[in-house]
């Protein structure tokens, strides 16, 4: 928190270089969610650049309530939420049990033996999830890399989406859970 | 930022299975701690694979100079308050201008005479081309104060 608290007075007294290392340091997860959302280069790109430059001009307003990192995960996931908003592409779609409160459970189909060095060298299998994970509604695919790539915990990633902490576990769990589903429906086929 | 247990309790009810929850959060600390592939059961291990394929970055690849980039963006664009303060500028001298030419055309008339009075014979014509003048000089001053705020401009949001 005191390197934060550095970092933001380098750029509110406008030192050189001090804005520039602020985005090196935090450019990966600005990235990684706005990509996660949009999953287009070229709006990554722009809406990125806008998310830093709306960091820039309402840095002076970070109160250092929460770790900058968590506030500069806001603002990327703001842009990025209000770009798929403006093009009418839903960030959420309804899960099947979400109302009737099925439990949700793939163990039924669990089998023994499962090869992990096997299945991570199978360039297909991970292929099959990539493209499974890319399917995800942007919203999920972008919890599972906050969670996962970026190791943001729940309550952080809570205070970045403002979604309750709740809400987010179901989604991480469901989420995973159909991409069990759908690796075990590959390895069926294999077998 | 650190994870642990305490991020994620097994958490009650909203459909979702504590087993398989808790056989999630395994893979996931499994996968980040680097542990061997023997630990863990057959459905931790699957869910080992997926864990392993999330956290690879996505395939968008970031400019190696973005950092740069964005750095002389930001240079180039001026802060949210210089942004405030130069439109309030625009506004006070366009209520200025407003209020001034109301201004003359209340109390023109009544000026007029005054001024043409100090002024020597044959003045009208001189007074014509001052106005006309000063005009230009105004209208060129107007659009080049209009033209720096355009160009100060271009922050999204």
């Amino acid at each position: 928190m005191s390197e934060d608290r550095a970092l933001v007075e380098d750029v509110l007294a406008g030192r050189a270089g001090a804005f520039e290392r602020l985005v090196r340091q935090y450019q990966g997860l600005c990235w990684h969610i706005i990509d996660r959302m949009v999953r287009h280069p070229d709006d990554t790109r722009e809406l990125c650049q806008e998310a830093f430059l709306r960091v820039h001009q309402c840095l002076h307003q970070y109160r250092f309530e929460s770790a900058l990192k968590s506030w500069i995960g806001q603002v990327a996931y703001s842009v990025a939420k209000r770009h798929l908003e403006r093009k009418r592409i839903p960030i959420v779609e309804p899960v099947a049990g979400d109302d009737d409160g099925e439990v949700f459970s793939p163990m039924d189909t669990v089998s023994d033996g499962f090869d992990l060095e096997a299945a991570t060298a199978d360039d297909e299998m991970a292929a099959l999830l990539h493209a499974q994970i890319e399917a995800l509604p942007p919203l999920q695919r972008t919890l599972l890399t906050l969670y996962h790539l970026e190791e943001v915990p729940i309550v952080e990633i809570a205070r970045m989406t403002g979604i309750a902490e709740g809400t987010i576990k179901s989604h991480l769990f469901r989420s995973r859970a159909l991409l069990r589903e759908r690796l075990q429906a590959r390895m069926g086929a294999h077998a | 930022m650190n994870h642990d247990d305490r991020d994620s309790p097994t958490p009650k009810g909203a459909g979702i299975d504590p087993r398989e929850w808790e056989a999630q959060e395994r893979a996931l600390r499994a996968e980040r701690l680097k542990l061997d592939a023997g630990h863990g059961d057959a459905r931790t291990a699957q869910y080992r694979v997926i864990a392993r394929a999330l956290r690879q970055p996505p395939v968008s690849p970031m400019p190696d100079d973005f950092a740069a980039q964005v750095a002389a963006r930001v240079a180039g664009a001026p802060r949210l308050d210089e942004r405030v303060e130069a439109w309030l500028q625009r506004l006070l001298s366009g209520l200025l201008a407003v209020v001034a030419a109301g201004a003359l055309a209340m109390y023109g008339p009544q000026w007029m005479p005054a001024f043409t009075g100090l002024l020597p014979d044959g003045a009208g014509a001189v007074t014509g081309w001052a106005g006309a003048v000063a005009l230009c000089a105004a209208m060129t001053w107007g659009l080049q104060h209009l033209r720096r705020d355009d160009g100060a401009g271009g922050v999204p949001g």
